[in-house]
């Protein structure tokens, strides 16, 4: 299951929003998950300089113990544990930003034609969506990165496309309370032009809740990758995503019980600092979109 | 026993984890221990049918376990008559009389006749039905006739050598003609085997019971569960739980932690070998010399030391390590070494990097091809993986849609030629090869084997494939594939055969 | 007015089954591979697989090989495995009760830990336990739910030895202690990950009954504070729990399939996920569209008992 959307009626008047990136500020659990966010991305950015070794490089020999030679110690082919961790966010982080920007996009735009015109175009686009929702994530993934075939960018592409339809939804409802208002309704009077309506009135208003949203499905994408790699479907090795780590330390569970540890606690980190930010921006947009948790 | 159980009851209400059901669990656990008259299996590998001309996607499992066979190799490949009575090969090596024995029954019910040998043979023969008996039969035999009520006469195109025409016997199930084709065989297997099957679940269990009326004696166990898993530390734990008996194919790692606590038992040497197929189609590898620094790049050694754990052996040719092919001088030729690996790329020259498709669903590949890779970006050749999911890594690497790829080769230990059974291995529509043709030297080398009986002969063409293996090196051997189960340690008589298929009939607590 | 509304959900339901069937009919034959080469074995010629091919009828035009599976699927046949001939709907007539077990044992122990957890968090915002109830949530919500099965399967299996990892199905009402062993660790695994999800919604049901002007008036009345929590409060938040419960199962019927993977349970979703790795169309179509029409008619039902039962939603 990926994330449930109970999108109240976003009641934003273009005032509210100058002040969400203050309020956020003020909201502590928010300001938490901004900076954790801020200080991986940095670790995941400054990876080459902070590494102790050569992530790919097969150093010692395989599942070292923790010792100051390897802080979190090697791995099944001997490589370091905490440099491939580093690295490893790297390729993490870039799943989850781009998948969701992927998925808001294609979302945003659907749900903008749909809630715009309505009609037989609203109706179809909505079922096609609720076809798409109601496929576990997993599920749909799988068979998606099935026929994309292996690799970083099918996986991107599969997790967006499954979570395109909250996206659809959330900017469909914001549409439809927004073009029923008074200075849309001017505006249309005066003779604006409909996509000058829609792109400039119509889809600033109806953000609020994506922008939330945005920071949710980059929490549900990392866990997410994570389960589609212990199937066996993701990034290509040698290089390594916490969830490609994740199955590997699965694998090595009998020999090496603390490596999957280690690496869950890792996910846990990512995704927590995600969710925390994402607590934060919803009390400054004041909306209630929230997460249901990637049951895989 | 129970000190285990009440240490581990201490331990866990220590924990304070669901500490009011735990004993109740724990005691559940041992009363639930194994009952003698069952042993329960777990395995890997799902069964998707019971056709025993399919062989290569019928478990090994069952092989022997549901089926029976025209005759059976010993432990030194000696051949023993199984379903039949004896075999005569006739002079000059260019016909087989086969006489069956009376008291074959099928599951059907059916007593075995001749006609029963005679369609299997014309099924195996078939182009559409014969699927893995095809490529042998079709090469080998002219004629299948019954003679009498008892016997059946093969006659062959060519004189053949002995160790081809038992290789083909070997392979050759029985099965109720009526029965005999892969529609009827996919849900209801038709052999004679010791065990028959009770209920299937497809992808879940399979049960299977002591056939009656076997006619190789009385099985010392009548019941045979078979569990189907998907997560190697899920079927560990159901090991050391005590949950199943035998874990078949578990990983060397895991093995050789489990040696511990449980007997392993190994797969017959050279049954498989792992190649490092390289496509000729596909740049830079369409390049010989490319091909050759490859086989230079193979770190061999670290590879059987750490993901093999020493329970498989180096490989170098397709062929298993007491194959007549097989020289000692091989490994000095194109062993381990980045150094003339490096010279022969520079060789080649402008070439920088090639592309790996791997299985996703195949961890000991993964673990290979990164050894491989990291050795071969040493050098300066950039091994980019590419992993795709089991269905679509199988489709390609039949079409040679791929640069190099790691893939089994078996029946190392049977006759030479009979390598060809492998597609990727054949001498024509060999889909590595522009326009499916592999080197000559190679084509005639089999096909000389096929009808070579005079030694001079045979060890002239073993030494043109080896020639041909290592200067054309699109089939690099890596590794011995080692075959493994992990067992209870008061199971008993538990065996494989020649190509690891597991035999059951005397195994038990 | 709420039968006009049936009629157009049940409208909207047979368009979503619509589209979903020719959206995974399209989606399975754009997979790479074949389920030829999955039965004949890689060894195959090609004549072998024309063959294969042809008996399976996969040699026929797409439409038509659409049509004629919607015909089967309207007379109630979902075709057979291309693996081993076995019925579609045998297979999952195999695998829903396994997976139905799971989930309600998942269930029944993501409540008994939501439950009290909950409402006593809603009860005392400031408490203790109501922290712990927030790290609770927080905290499991951000692991990979299969993560603490493999958790449990070191703990369990691999070191205590003490609980079978590789999960049989036993159904329940044939062997409550074998079923209750061997459902325990996958559904520990999704229970206490399930417990995460709805420890927040019982908390936000309850406390918003709590803070409604009738408990004011109950507890003037001197009712005890255990009274006033489980016989008006929790009562009254009873029925967006129940929704959210019934969501949760609506979610799951496609199978948890790492989890199901993890502890090799054979539930749906692992009958799925090898049926694709196999490239077994029919038994891939067959499932999803059961999920499909499954999950569409659990959402339909909670959506129209929601609005029969409460008239203050407006039915749109």
């Amino acid at each position: 299951m990926t994330a449930e959307a109970h999108a109240a009626p976003p009641e934003l008047a273009p005032s509210k929003r100058r002040g969400a990136w203050r309020r956020l500020a003020e909201t502590p659990i928010g300001l938490a998950g901004a900076i954790a966010l801020l200080g991986l991305a940095l670790m995941a950015l400054l990876a080459p300089w902070i590494a102790p070794y050569d992530p790919l490089a097969q150093t010692s020999l395989s599942f070292e113990p923790i010792s100051a030679k390897h802080i979190l110690g090697s791995d099944e082919l001997g490589r370091d544990i905490f440099s491939r961790i580093l690295f490893g966010l790297r390729l993490s982080l870039l799943t989850a930003v781009s998948t969701s920007l992927l998925a808001a996009i294609a979302g945003i735009a659907i749900g903008l034609v749909a809630g715009y015109f309505g009609g037989w175009l609203d109706g179809l686009a909505m079922r096609l969506m609720d076809v798409i929702l109601s496929v576990p994530a997993i599920l749909l993934a799988i068979v998606l990165v099935a026929i994309m075939g292996g690799g970083l960018v099918p996986l991107i592409i599969a997790i967006a496309i499954v979570a395109v339809p909250t996206f659809a939804r959330l900017t469909r409802a914001s549409v439809l309370t927004i073009k029923e208002r008074e200075f849309v309704a001017a505006q249309r009077a005066a003779g604006a032009s409909m996509p000058d309506i829609v792109l400039r009135t119509i889809l600033p208003n109806s953000l609020g809740p994506a922008v939330v949203q945005l920071v949710i499905t980059a929490s549900t994408a990392v866990l997410t990758e994570s389960g589609l790699n212990f199937l066996g479907l993701g990034v290509a090795p040698p290089n390594a995503s916490l969830g490609s780590m994740l199955a590997a330390g699965n694998e090595n569970l009998f020999v090496s019980p603390i490596y999957p540890v280690i690496v869950g606690f890792a996910i846990a980190i990512l995704v927590a600092a995600f969710d925390a930010f994402g607590v934060g921006l919803q009390r400054a947009y004041g909306t209630t979109v929230s997460r249901g948790g990637v049951l895989a | 026993m129970t000190s285990i159980f009440s240490a581990s009851r201490r331990t866990l209400l220590k924990a304070g984890l669901a500490a009011g059901a735990l004993p109740l669990i724990a005691r559940a656990g041992f009363a639930q221990a194994a009952a003698p008259d069952t042993i329960t299996i777990g395995s890997a590998v799902d069964i998707v049918n019971f056709d025993p001309y399919n062989q290569s996607v019928n478990a090994l499992i069952l092989l022997k376990a549901l089926n029976a066979w025209l005759i059976e190799y010993d432990e030194d490949l000696k051949p023993v008559p199984s379903a039949l009575k004896s075999f005569e090969i006739g002079p000059d090596n260019k016909s087989v009389t086969l006489t069956i024995r009376p008291d074959v029954v099928f599951h059907t019910g059916k007593t075995m006749t001749v006609e029963d040998v005679v369609a299997g043979f014309e099924r195996a023969a078939d182009q559409k039905r014969g699927f893995n008996l095809f490529a042998a039969t079709s090469t080998l035999v002219e004629k299948i006739e019954a003679v009498n009520d008892t016997q059946v006469l093969l006659t062959l195109k060519q004189p053949t050598a002995t160790s081809l025409i038992t290789d083909m016997l070997v392979h050759q199930p029985v099965i109720d003609k009526d029965q005999n084709d892969a529609e009827k065989l996919a849900s209801a297997p038709a052999s004679a085997g010791p065990y028959r099957v009770v209920e299937w679940r497809q992808g879940e269990s399979l049960t299977l019971q002591a056939f009656p009326e076997w006619f190789g004696g009385e099985q010392r166990t009548p019941n045979i569960v078979i569990r189907f898993f998907t997560s190697p530390a899920a079927a560990v734990g159901a090991l050391a739980s005590g949950a199943i008996d035998v874990l078949a194919y578990p990983l060397a790692r895991d093995a050789s932690r489990l040696q511990m606590d449980f007997n392993v038992l190994s797969g017959y040497p050279g049954a498989a070998t792992m190649l490092l197929r390289v496509s000729t189609k596909t740049a830079p590898f369409d390049n010989k010399i490319v091909r050759q620094a490859l086989q230079r790049a193979i770190n061999r050694d670290r590879i059987v030391k750490e993901v093999l754990f020493e329970f498989g052996g180096a490989a170098y040719l397709p062929w298993g390590p007491k194959s007549p092919v097989q020289d000692p001088a091989v490994q000095s030729l194109i062993g381990y070494d980045l150094e003339a690996a490096k010279a022969l790329l520079a060789q080649a020259s402008g070439i920088s990097g090639g592309t790996a498709m791997v299985s996703g669903s195949d961890p000991t590949s993964l673990l290979v091809m990164q050894i491989i890779q990291s050795d071969l970006a040493s050098i300066g050749f950039q091994l980019t993986i590419d992993q795709q999911d089991a269905a679509t890594f199988n489709k390609r690497l039949v079409a040679g849609e791929f640069g190099v790829a790691l893939g089994q080769v078996g029946g190392g230990q049977l006759s030479v030629p009979r390598i060809v059974q492998n597609s990727l291995m054949r001498v024509a529509n060999n889909p590595l090869w522009k326009d499916g043709v592999p080197p000559a030297a190679y084509s005639e080398a089999i096909n000389t084997l096929i009808g070579a009986t005079d030694p001079a002969v045979q060890q002239a063409m073993y030494k043109q494939l080896r020639d041909v293996m290592i200067d054309e090196s699109w089939a690099l051997g890596t590794y011995e594939v080692p075959t493994l189960w992990a067992y209870k340690k008061d199971l008993q008589g538990l065996a494989r055969d020649h190509q690891n298929s597991l035999v059951l009939a005397n195994a038990g607590f | 007015m709420i039968l006009s509304y049936l009629v157009r959900r049940l409208g909207q339901l047979a368009l979503v089954l619509f589209i979903g069937s020719v959206a995974v009919w399209i989606m399975i034959y754009a997979v790479p591979g074949s389920p030829e080469l999955a039965i004949a074995g890689p060894d195959a010629t090609a004549e072998q697989l024309a063959a294969v091919r042809e008996r399976l009828g996969l040699d026929r035009p797409l439409p038509v090989q659409y049509l004629s599976w919607v015909g089967g699927v309207l007379t109630g046949d979902l075709g057979s495995s291309l693996a081993s001939g076995k019925a579609v709907t045998e297979l999952l007539g195999q695998r829903i009760p396994a997976t139905f077990q799971l989930i309600v044992f998942a269930v029944v122990i993501g409540l008994v830990i939501a439950l009290p957890a909950g409402v006593f968090a809603a009860w005392r915002p400031r408490s203790l336990t109501a922290r712990a109830a927030g790290i609770y949530q927080v905290v499991l919500l951000a692991f990979p739910s299969f993560w603490l099965g493999i958790i449990l399967i070191w703990l369990f299996g691999l070191h205590f030895r003490v609980l079978p990892t590789m999960s049989n199905y036993v159904p329940f009402m044939a062997d409550p202690v074998g079923a209750f062993r061997n459902t325990l660790l996958p559904a520990l695994t999704l229970g206490l990950f399930m417990a995460a999800v709805l420890v927040r919604f019982v908390r936000s049901a309850v406390s918003e009954e709590l803070a409604k002007p009738h408990i004011r008036a109950v507890r003037a009345k001197g009712a005890s504070e255990g009274n006033i929590l489980i016989n008006h409060a929790l009562r009254n938040a009873a029925l967006p729990i129940v929704t959210i419960v019934g969501l949760q199962l609506g979610a799951f019927i496609g199978g948890a399939v790492v989890t199901e993977s993890v502890f090799n349970y054979p539930g749906i979703g692992r009958l799925v996920f090898v049926a694709v790795s196999t490239r077994d169309y029919p038994v891939v179509q067959g499932v999803l569209m059961f999920v499909v029409f499954s999950f569409a008619v659990i959402n339909m039902a909670v959506d129209v008992i929601y609005a029969a039962l409460d008239p203050r939603i407006k039915v749109n």
